[in-house]
């Protein structure tokens, strides 16, 4: 016996169905702006490459944003200007002073002595530096006594929070 | 002549649905690269405090009184490729063995000591604690040229957490603990 054709099959129709969109679009929002606030929050102070590896630090604290020297394997930068190559500093024997350095300091100190006075805006004598972690003691000496020469007291050495035993 | 009456009237608003594939492919494209991009790395500071610039002159003003001088300790913390020493004015601590080396010699791995250097810190504390010293909060830190960073870094990091002081604020009259080693400094041997 014969069977019957399938009544099913030949009355399919097929449908078109519109995917909904929406529930994956507020995902994606929402994940677009946790990364974009991540980005711009951590990327400001320190972007890590290969010749500028942040230390590792194990003591809690929070940057704020301020002046900003980095120390990288091949330069010095002043606020993200390359102003030295570290391999010249590193050479330079006779003076604990980086003149480059030094000059760009002293032009930034005095402004913010002359906001103090005409305004009231305090100095508060801090500058943020970020060195790689190879960066010999003669570079870091070098930075620290250019930076207090011109009236830029207050150093955060700033690195990457670590745990204790990854440090030690 | 008459004009010829508006078509306006007879279009019809479409019922268009907004297309949001391009959207969607950016936000693909996107969302990957700024994952790439971002480190999840959260960034932290050490103090270190320079003493302000003096304005030359010796002091010796009309207002300072002779008063009677708190003895020194003046600690400092020599960082060498060999090891790491200890010393003070007019000691320097040496080494388990005795010898004239370092206070904390080198591992077997290569690496420094630093948890021998937390237990030096914490017996030093409890020596100079009530003795009286005026810098006994004041810890200077230097090495030789081709030290890393890294080393020092860590070396102030572990002065820093190894011992604590507490203090009773006077505004919420609650106990603030303070890191005793207030006051780290570096600096460099001239010979």
């Amino acid at each position: 016996m014969a069977f019957k054709p399938s009544a099913a099959k030949k009355n399919k129709r097929s449908e078109e169905g519109t995917l909904n969109m929406n529930s994956m679009m507020d995902i994606l929002t929402i994940m677009l702006l946790f990364l974009l606030m991540n980005f711009s929050t951590s990327g400001a102070l320190a972007t890590k490459s290969d010749g500028m590896q942040p230390p590792k630090i194990v003591t809690k604290n929070k940057p704020k944003k301020m002046l900003l020297i980095n120390v990288s394997q091949a330069h010095i930068f002043y606020n993200k200007d390359a102003i030295a190559e570290t391999e010249t500093v590193l050479a330079q024997k006779n003076s604990f002073l980086i003149p480059q350095l030094a000059e760009k300091l002293e032009e930034d100190a005095n402004k913010a002595l002359d906001l103090e006075a005409r305004f009231g805006i305090e100095f508060k004598r801090e500058v943020i530096v970020v060195c790689d972690d190879r960066t010999p003691f003669n570079v870091l000496m070098k930075v620290v006594v250019t930076c207090g020469r011109n009236q830029f007291s207050n150093l955060r050495l700033l690195g990457a929070l670590a745990n204790k035993n990854d440090v030690i | 002549m008459a004009f010829k009456p508006s078509q306006r009237r007879s279009v019809k608003a479409e019922n268009t649905e907004l297309d949001l594939r391009p959207i969607m492919n950016m936000m693909c494209i996107l969302i990957p690269l700024l994952l790439k991009c971002s480190e999840f790395v959260k960034m932290t500071y050490l103090e270190l405090n320079l003493p302000p610039l003096s304005g030359g002159g010796g002091g010796g003003g009309a207002d300072d009184k002779p008063e009677k001088e708190k003895p020194k300790i003046g600690l400092k913390l020599v960082v060498t490729e060999k090891g790491m020493t200890i010393a003070g004015n007019s000691i320097v601590l040496a080494g388990e063995g005795g010898t004239t080396g370092p206070t904390l010699p080198k591992l077997a791995d290569g690496k420094y000591d630093f948890r021998g250097l937390e237990q030096k810190m914490k017996d030093i504390v409890k020596q100079i604690n009530g003795k009286g010293f005026e810098d006994e909060r004041t810890i200077i830190i230097t090495a030789e040229d081709v030290i890393p960073y890294q080393a020092i870094v860590t070396a102030m990091d572990i002065i820093t957490n190894s011992e604590f002081k507490e203090f009773s604020d006077p505004s919420s009259n609650q106990k603030v603990k303070q890191p005793w080693f207030a006051n780290i400094g570096v600096g460099k041997i001239i010979i």
